[in-house]
């Protein structure tokens, strides 16, 4: 329940209060002299300076400026409102917004020119007392007019919009306006939908919420067949050995028109133009080019392949990067006398990955020197056992600063696990259970929240549950451990330990068939492969981004360089972005969020040296080149079989909405106090009058 | 020796009259007659009585009569008591001496210093007359506006002449009084009505010149409320009624001291007078009439009785 005002304005009249001030002055300062019978004793005291500006009568002062404040707080008219009461239905007036489409696809031809021409027919045909706001939308909805009454603002707002760069996303736009008109009163309540329709713009059964009361009016712009091709899909794949650094580039080209185009297709790396094409494409043709062979001159590769311009002229140019072989370092260490076989399937596995793919080196402790450890992105400790002294702490550090670290538990000995662990090893190894009489343990589905689980490919998770497991080490998980998986008796299977920057994940059995038969399971290697990424915090390393994406550089820094010094570095000082505009963008550690404004490579590098650490290839949504529209009417028709109910008893009639007001009748409260104040003052004033001397001579 | 509530001015049973009731009534006769009468029957004797010598007849002794005036021959002879009664005789000059300058025509409430003068006077004039004492009356500014010899026959005469008496000019006492004090023949009693605006040393060389001959003086030293306390609120200036000039003023500030030099100024007058023999009788105009009459003549009495 909160105070609200109808007629707030009346509070301007607060500047009033100065009135009974300076009556009170003037009033001071006017008092004439009055008769007295004789000076005669007055002038035997000596004079002495009277300050004149006084305030006398501070009571009835105050009651003055009492009765001000309550008469103007009265004309304010104020009333209690809560969060639930009702909406007064003005009968008179309609509230509409404007919904236009400043996507990337209406560059084509003159669709910008007709949305902002509708736009701005519609302001021109409001009744004067209508409101209208106006929401700009692409991938995001921005509101860039209130609803408002004043069409003048409403043309300059129009025609202050261009279209952008961005993709098209009509639920957003429309569940955006919905929240615009949900505070609205008016009996009738509209969303005027300006846009070109693009089928892309909108994903099947991802229809908006719009409530019932709202009605949905859509304006599409007439499209020219406009000539338009475009660069729908670029790939870029590495030499399937691996040994080389060769690569092959696949370009999907699409004929938007509906008439045959001749183009020309042109490849350049690093700006140096490497083929060129001569196409002819048939009347809505997909094709797909292939350049193989290509050899990186440098470690990364910035590509573009183009197209002539034509009707969009943007979707012709497809930037793509690509780097040679960026191989994620990983060190599995083992005990002095693995036993036969124990990491070939760990290696086989690795030997497959490809993004990323690893250097992998296989080391024990005694060939292992402390200040080694930071050269690994990611080191596996396989059965055996964790080391104390200064190797424990540099293995501590290595987490701490951002390492990553899988330990498998199988016979070997965990001695120093509690004194090493300071932190970054989870729980406590206990003795190990043994499936009894044959009836192996399995494995429970994976903790659904967790990063490992939570992916589209995730059907490898559920397959945990194949796995049969004779033997594990019990593992007694203490306060910060997380456990993402566990066996059938719910013993711990799989626990992990964040400290600082870096992760520890334990397993809780051995990754050869010693004791369980995983390593023979489908579910092994994604399991395997998806949880080094996640330990090197590679898995959202992307270089390739569309327009309205937004980049999480710092992510990028630490997993190209595939080192903790790096990362150490790049905390320490900002990263400088350049945008392909060559605007230069300064990112502190805590805001990498780089928004991806423009097409073309953002080059991301630390103040010094000002070497470039990551490039990012930036694209227009392939989506928005493609003209295919909506059904409108059906579109239309949709959403509204969809919509929402608007809550009946939170809209009041004409009548009701007086009673509801006779309710509101604080005001008159408010007024009856100033009335008795006035009454006061009066009586005061009054008093104060009679408490004057006479005039001499004058009777009563 | 007088009762408590005597002392405090005040007759049992008896209300004094408002001031503002006074104003009400339009007959300067009938006020004196409303004023002395309802408080003169309380008293023993009128205390203004002169001392006769012409006997006139006996009559019973009633209590309350003076025990001096009872006839012990009588007493001796009839066993009865009986009070000597004298042939009243024109035995004294009553002379009302009226102050009408600009400065007693003030007054905050229903009266001016001038109205409760007038009707002072009147009653004083009312009393003399059922004693029959020879009436007159002078009034003054800075020099004798009227006279009215004393006699007999003159009430109705200073009546009319308090009736038509309006404010004069600027205050002035000592040349008036020299020729007043000249101009009385016989010994008279003289009572002067005044708000006495003059320095003491001024004031009283004035009123001593009243008492050669013998002449018994009463002073009366009107002033109004607001003249005592001064409380004139947010008044910034004041203006002499008198002379006209002007001064500003912040009351609260002054008041004290004013409220000092005007009690200084009545205790001066009232020590000085009261030493030379002159019956000093101050009065606050907001009092009732008959009330400080009352005060005075009960107080009068006993003095004569003491005497």
């Amino acid at each position: 329940m909160s105070l609200s005002w109808i007629n707030p304005l009346y509070f301007a009249g607060l500047s009033l209060l100065a009135l009974p001030v300076l009556i009170h002055l003037v009033q001071r300062q006017q008092t004439s002299g009055i008769k007295f019978p004789s000076l005669m004793f007055l002038r035997q005291i000596p004079w002495r300076e009277k300050r004149r500006l006084e305030i006398r009568h501070w009571l009835l002062l105050l009651l003055r400026c009492l009765l001000l404040l309550l008469v103007m707080f009265a004309f304010a008219r104020p009333f209690l409102s809560s969060e639930h009461a009702p909406a007064i239905l003005d009968l008179q007036r309609s509230d509409s917004v404007i919904v236009i489409d400043r996507s990337y696809s209406m560059r084509l031809s003159d669709s910008w020119q007709q949305a902002q021409q509708i736009a701005l027919r519609l302001v021109d045909e409001k009744q004067a007392q209508d409101r209208i706001g106006v929401i700009a939308f692409d991938d995001e909805a921005e509101v860039v007019s209130d609803l408002t009454e004043n069409a003048a603002n409403l043309r300059t707002v129009i025609e202050r919009q261009a279209p952008g760069l961005r993709t098209t996303r009509l639920r957003a736009a429309l569940e955006q306006a919905t929240r615009l008109l949900a505070g609205s009163n008016a009996q009738r309540k509209r969303i005027l939908l300006v846009s070109d329709f693009q089928a892309a713009g909108i994903a099947r059964g991802d229809l908006p919420l719009v409530s019932q009361d709202t009605e949905i009016v859509a304006h599409a712009v007439k499209l020219a067949d406009s000539a338009n091709t475009s660069i729908s899909a670029v790939s870029v794949t590495p030499s399937a050995d691996g040994a080389s650094d060769e690569f092959t580039l696949a370009v999907e080209l699409t004929n938007h028109s509906a008439k045959a185009m001749q183009q020309r297709l042109d490849l350049s790396l690093d700006g140096r133009v490497l083929a060129q094409r001569e196409l002819n494409l048939p009347p809505g043709a997909v094709v797909t080019q292939t350049f193989s062979g290509l050899s990186p001159a440098a470690s990364l590769v910035r590509g573009v392949v183009s197209l002539a311009d034509d009707g969009l002229a943007l979707d012709n140019h497809a930037y793509f990067v690509y780097s040679k072989q960026q191989k994620l370092p990983l060190l599995i260490i083992e005990g002095s006398r693995p036993r036969a076989n124990q990491g070939v399937y760990l290696e086989s596995v690795l030997r497959l990955a490809r993004d990323p793919a690893f250097r992998v080196e296989r080391r024990s402790w005694n060939q292992l020197e402390v200040t080694e450890l930071s050269s690994w992105a990611v080191i596996v400790i396989d059965d055996t056992t964790i080391p104390g002294g200064d190797m424990g702490t540099a293995l501590r550090d290595f987490v701490a600063a951002g390492g990553g670290l899988l330990v498998t538990l199988g016979t070997a000995q965990q001695d120093n696990w509690l004194s090493a662990g300071d932190g970054f090893l989870p729980g406590k190894p206990l003795g190990p259970v043994d499936a009894r009489s044959g009836a192996a343990f399995g494995i429970r589905a994976l903790d659904a929240d967790h990063p490992l689980a939570a992916n589209r490919d995730s059907r490898y998770a559920s397959n945990l549950s194949t796995t049969s497991i004779f033997s594990y080490r019990m593992l007694q998980p203490t306060a910060g451990d997380r456990v993402l998986a566990y066996y059938d008796d719910d013993a711990a299977a799989l626990v992990e330990r964040q400290l600082e920057q870096g992760k520890t994940l334990v397993l809780t059995t051995t990754l050869d068939p010693h004791w369980n038969d995983f390593a023979l399971q489908p579910a092994f290697l994604p399991f395997l492969h998806r949880s080094l990424r996640y330990l090197a915090g590679y898995d959202a390393y992307r270089r390739e981004f569309e327009v309205g994406d937004i980049a999480y550089v710092m992510r990028y820094a630490r997993a190209q360089a595939g080192s903790d010094a790096i990362v150490a570095a790049a905390s320490a000082a900002p990263l400088i972005v350049e945008a392909p505009s060559t605007d230069i963008v300064r990112l502190e550690r805590e805001q990498a969020l780089l928004p991806i404004d423009e097409p073309g490579f953002y080059q991301v590098h630390r103040a010094t040296p000002a070497e470039v650490e990551v490039v990012l290839a930036a694209n227009i949504d392939p989506a928005e080149a493609n003209p295919r529209t909506l059904d409108v009417a059906r579109f239309v028709e949709e959403i509204k079989a969809s919509a929402r109910p608007a809550p009946p008893a939170e809209i009041l009639t004409r009548r009701q909405a007086a009673d509801y007001e006779q309710q509101q009748q604080l005001w008159h409260l408010v007024l009856s106090a100033a009335l008795v104040l006035l009454l006061l003052e009066a009586l005061l004033a009054n008093r104060v009058a009679l408490n004057r001397p006479l005039r001499p001579g004058v009777k009563i | 020796m007088l009762r408590p509530k005597e002392a405090q001015g005040q007759i049992p049973g008896q209300r004094f009259i408002d001031p503002e009731v006074l104003t009400r009534i339009d007959n300067l006769e009938l006020i004196a007659r409303s004023v002395v009468d309802g408080f003169i029957s309380g008293l023993h004797q009128s205390p203004m009585l002169g001392m006769s010598v012409d006997f006139a007849e006996h009559r019973s002794y009633m209590p309350g009569d003076d025990v001096r005036r009872i006839d012990w021959r009588v007493f001796a002879r009839t066993d009865r008591l009986y009070v000597k009664e004298f042939e009243a005789d024109t035995n004294a000059n009553l002379h009302l001496l009226l102050d009408i300058s600009k400065s007693m025509d003030f007054g905050s409430a229903a009266l001016t210093k001038l109205d409760y003068a007038k009707f002072l006077a009147a009653s004083l004039a009312y009393v003399s007359k059922r004693q029959r004492d020879r009436i007159g009356l002078i009034t003054f500014d800075s020099k004798i506006v009227e006279t009215i010899p004393p006699s007999i026959r003159h009430f109705n005469a200073v009546l009319h002449a308090l009736d038509r008496i309006e404010a004069g000019g600027e205050s002035e006492y000592h040349g008036p009084l020299q020729r007043i004090g000249e101009s009385l023949r016989r010994r008279s009693l003289v009572v002067l009505i005044s708000d006495l605006y003059a320095p003491v040393e001024q004031l009283l060389p004035a009123i001593d010149q009243l008492r050669h001959r013998g002449n018994d003086l009463i002073v009366f030293h009107l002033l109004d409320p607001l003249e005592l306390n001064l409380e004139l609120g947010d008044v910034t200036s004041v203006e002499d009624l008198e002379s006209g000039s002007q001064m500003p003023i912040a009351p609260a500030q002054l008041q004290q001291e004013y409220r000092q030099l005007l009690q200084a100024h009545q205790a001066e007058l009232e020590r000085r007078l009261g030493a030379n023999q002159i019956d000093y009788i101050f009065t606050d105009i907001s009092q009732p009439l008959d009330s400080v009459l009352y005060r005075y003549l009960s107080d009068r009495e006993r003095q004569t009785r003491t005497r």
